[in-house]
């Protein structure tokens, strides 16, 4: 199969992770998680970091009490058809991300950077980035992306860093939100959001081995859930609560509140540069995820043809909804349920299988 | 060979699609409104005053290119002016880019909107519905100021000629940056006016401005808070002078309760809602001699010597607050010859300023507690004292505030006695 990668590290892996479940953080799922945990929502990534560690774990064992990837472990472990269901399933889940995705990320650069630019241009800007990036294979989408952490890093730091000014410390006040049982649930709940730690165990044969699929969803997904909550616990800090809940995109938001004196202010313009390069990375590894599995499940020689249909069809899936709040609305709702089907559900199911499996070998 | 060119076509496409100058317009294609005004006009619409900078060369009689500004021009009432004003009835904001439009020959663009100037009549009755088109609209700054004024807005943007600054926008940015200098403003900005608004514990507040008659008569806003202050408590528009420099000031703080303004503290008062903030660097205070109190005074340049430190105790069902305040003082000036540098007037002179601003904060205190707003933010300290925040959405922390008792000690302390140590006695022969 011409699209089976080559051997990944840990960095790449790492990569792989961190970009998907940190995308979220340039969308409006922040002011989402203020309505559940209001404000001990800075919280949440590391409440749901706890179930994705044991997911990870649960998946590990799985991969080493079969042989291969997750397909192959899924057909070692459900009958065929029901593998067919499962991946068709992960297939579903990462275009439906993707096609969110895409009507997010256009939709705010429509609204922050290019006002006078029609959608449909801003979609086919995003479409060409995501081909371009998915015709440059795994290794070539993982690197960029490795590359381009450290100056996401930078770039959430510098903006936490310069809003200093703006923050109230008793905005996060009372510390436990609306109580720590409810912030567990809220974690617990919008932990959909980490389905990305799914992907090297899916692409486990492009990994050198399983250690490097732990570190890199370890790595991953810490390194990602410490910036995400710092990034609201600034929001939180700088607009409280009720403010906080209305905004639409509070990282663009924070950058543009940054006034230190008249020559350093509203940074907005390099974040934009930040989220789109992130939102340009996430849906072309979601794609390219898709497609990956797309061509175990038909047994195809190569991906290739489909990634330009695949594309555009999403693009223009991503346009059918009426309006952005109802796109906001549905990805939230998705993140919650059908996300979380295949973060927990589904690695809970093959886990259980393994273990059965493990359980009756040493029986007999 | 094909396959390269081909790749180095496709780079090319992408480098041309992200030059990012889609939509873009060129400089002289825009009229850059730099400030706002906004009053009531009959029939439930708003008069909006549209401040925009006209650009060297731009209209009106022809540009001056001796203008120092680099870009003059005359025209209207703000003949030498580098900008135009234009008074729009509005029956909404959203009407407003349209009719802007149609009566300039340039796009409007609200990008460097620097100041929002609302007059005292729309903000008793609340600015919120105001406010949320510039909250929402992209090309609104959050950093705007928010600035309520004695009558009519329009009247104050069309007064407000600053002599000593090239460009309208820069004269709010230098003003309110020297905020923290004064203490008898403070500046506002619409983020802070909205996340105050709409989050428990504080009250919104804007800077207060007027327009001054020049002529040199004594208005001052109140009596004194305490003996020990020299100088009267004033509000914009009170100062007495005269001469040339700009009619517009800035003196005193409009106070809302929700976003309806319920009331003006005075200079003296919004120097202590700035200590209590931590937010003066230096400003001048005039104080009674306390050894020669009939006609001697003391200045000085104070500072917060330290965060105020304010405690809230909610045990008793009733707040109470205590807060802490360390003042370092520099001193200015001495009419009475008297060695204050030294012990023990030294100690003398600090209880002496002690005492004034305790009076003057608590003064303050009992005022907004009596109007029903909370501009220092005292309910913030209230928050961590709920069990969690469905618990604090339930009360008003606000009329907490009004039933609080508020405890109030201030330390002053003179760190330094400017370029004199000591005060040799005066012989005249």
């Amino acid at each position: 199969m011409s699209y089976q990668p080559g051997k990944m590290g840990l960095a790449e892996g790492l990569a792989l992770v961190f970009i998907p479940t940190f995308a979220s953080v340039f969308l409006s799922l922040g002011p989402i998680n203020l309505d559940m945990a209001a404000t001990a929502a800075w919280m949440t990534p590391f409440v749901h970091f706890v179930p994705s560690v044991a997911v990870l774990y649960a998946l590990l064992y799985v991969l080493k009490n079969t042989t291969g990837d997750f397909y192959a472990a899924c057909q070692e472990l459900l009958s065929t058809t029901i593998t067919r269901l499962v991946i068709l399933y992960y297939i579903g889940v990462f275009f439906l991300d993707a096609g969110l995705l895409i009507r997010q990320f256009a939709e705010d650069t429509l609204l922050t950077a290019l006002p006078q630019v029609d959608f449909e241009l801003i979609t086919v800007l995003y479409v060409f980035m995501v081909v371009f990036l998915i015709y440059l294979g795994i290794e070539a989408l993982a690197r960029t992306t490795y590359i381009v952490i450290p100056f996401i890093g930078f770039g959430i730091i510098l903006v936490v860093g310069l809003l200093f000014p703006q923050y109230h410390w008793l905005y996060l006040a009372p510390w436990n939100g609306r109580g720590l049982d409810k912030v567990l649930l809220a974690g617990i709940k919008v932990s959909g959001v980490d389905l990305a730690i799914i992907i090297p165990v899916i692409l486990a044969g492009s990994f050198q081995n399983r250690r490097t699929i732990k570190g890199a969803v370890l790595y991953g997904l810490g390194l990602s859930a410490s910036l995400k909550a710092l990034t609201i616990a600034a929001g939180i800090a700088a607009f409280g609560v009720p403010a906080g809940q209305e905004t639409v995109l509070p990282f663009y938001q924070m950058a543009r509140l940054i006034y230190i004196n008249r020559f350093v202010q509203h940074l907005e313009a390099l974040s934009i540069i930040l989220w789109s390069i992130v939102g340009m990375l996430t849906i072309a590894l979601e794609i390219y995820v898709g497609l990956y599995l797309l061509g175990r499940l038909f047994n195809l020689p190569t991906f290739r043809p489909l990634i330009i249909p695949v594309v555009l069809i999403l693009a223009e899936l991503s346009m059918l909804p009426d309006d952005l709040v109802s796109v906001i609305t549905f990805y939230a709702w998705a993140e919650y349920s059908i996300y979380s089907a295949g973060w927990a559900l589904i690695p809970a199911v093959l886990f259980l299988a393994a273990s059965y499996r493990v359980w009756r070998r040493r029986a007999c | 060979m094909l396959k390269c060119l081909a790749q180095f076509a496709l780079l090319l496409v992408v480098s041309l699609l992200l030059t990012g100058c889609f939509g873009g317009k060129e400089a002289d294609d825009v009229a850059y409104v730099l400030v706002m005004g906004i009053d009531k006009a009959p029939g439930g619409e708003q008069k909006v005053t549209y401040q925009i900078a006209k650009p060297k060369g731009g209209g009106g009689e022809g540009g001056s290119s001796t203008d120092p500004s680099g870009m003059g021009g005359k025209g209207g009432t703000e003949q030498g002016k580098p900008w135009i004003t234009n008074t729009i009835i509005l029956p909404s904001p959203g009407d407003a880019r349209m009719m802007l439009q149609s009566s300039m020959s340039r796009t409007p663009n609200f990008s460097h909107v620097s100041a929002v100037v609302i007059s005292e009549d729309v903000a008793r009755e609340g600015i919120l519905p105001t406010l949320t088109f510039p909250l929402r609209n992209r090309e609104f700054r959050e950093s705007v100021f928010i600035i309520i004024v004695q009558g009519s807005a329009e009247e104050f943007i069309r007064q407000n000629n600053p002599s000593l600054e090239s460009t309208i926008g820069k004269f709010y940015e230098t003003f309110f940056q020297r905020g923290p200098e004064v203490g008898y403003f403070l500046r506002t900005n619409l983020h802070d006016f909205i996340t105050t608004l709409k989050n428990p514990g504080g009250s919104p507040y804007a800077a207060y401005g007027g327009i001054n008659p020049k002529d040199g008569q004594k208005q001052p806003a109140g009596p004194r808070a305490t003996p020990e202050q020299k100088g009267d408590p004033y509000l914009a528009g009170g100062i007495p002078r005269t001469g040339t420099e700009n009619a517009a000031e800035f003196v005193g703080l409009a106070v809302f309760r929700g976003d309806k303004m319920v009331g003006v503290l005075n200079s003296d008062e919004t120097r202590a809602v700035a200590i209590l903030q931590n937010k003066i660097t230096s400003a001048g205070l005039g104080v009674v001699d306390p050894l020669k109190p009939e006609k001697d005074r003391i200045s000085f340049l104070i500072r917060n010597g330290d965060t105020p430190k304010i405690t809230a105790d909610l045990s008793g069902g009733k707040p109470v607050f205590n807060a802490d305040v360390q003042i370092d003082a520099e001193i200015q000036g001495l009419t009475s010859g008297i060695n204050y540098e030294a012990s023990p007037n030294k100690e003398l002179l600090e209880a002496q300023l002690s005492k004034l601003l305790q009076g003057q904060i608590t003064a303050m205190i009992r005022h907004t507690q009596q109007l029903g707003t909370d501009p220092v933010g005292f309910g913030l300290y209230l928050r961590p004292k709920f069990a969690n925040y469905d618990e604090l959405e339930k009360v008003n922390l606000t009329t907490l505030y009004q039933a609080a008792e508020v405890y109030v000690n201030v330390t002053a302390k003179i760190r330094r006695t400017g370029l004199l140590w000591r005060t040799m006695p005066e012989r005249f022969e």
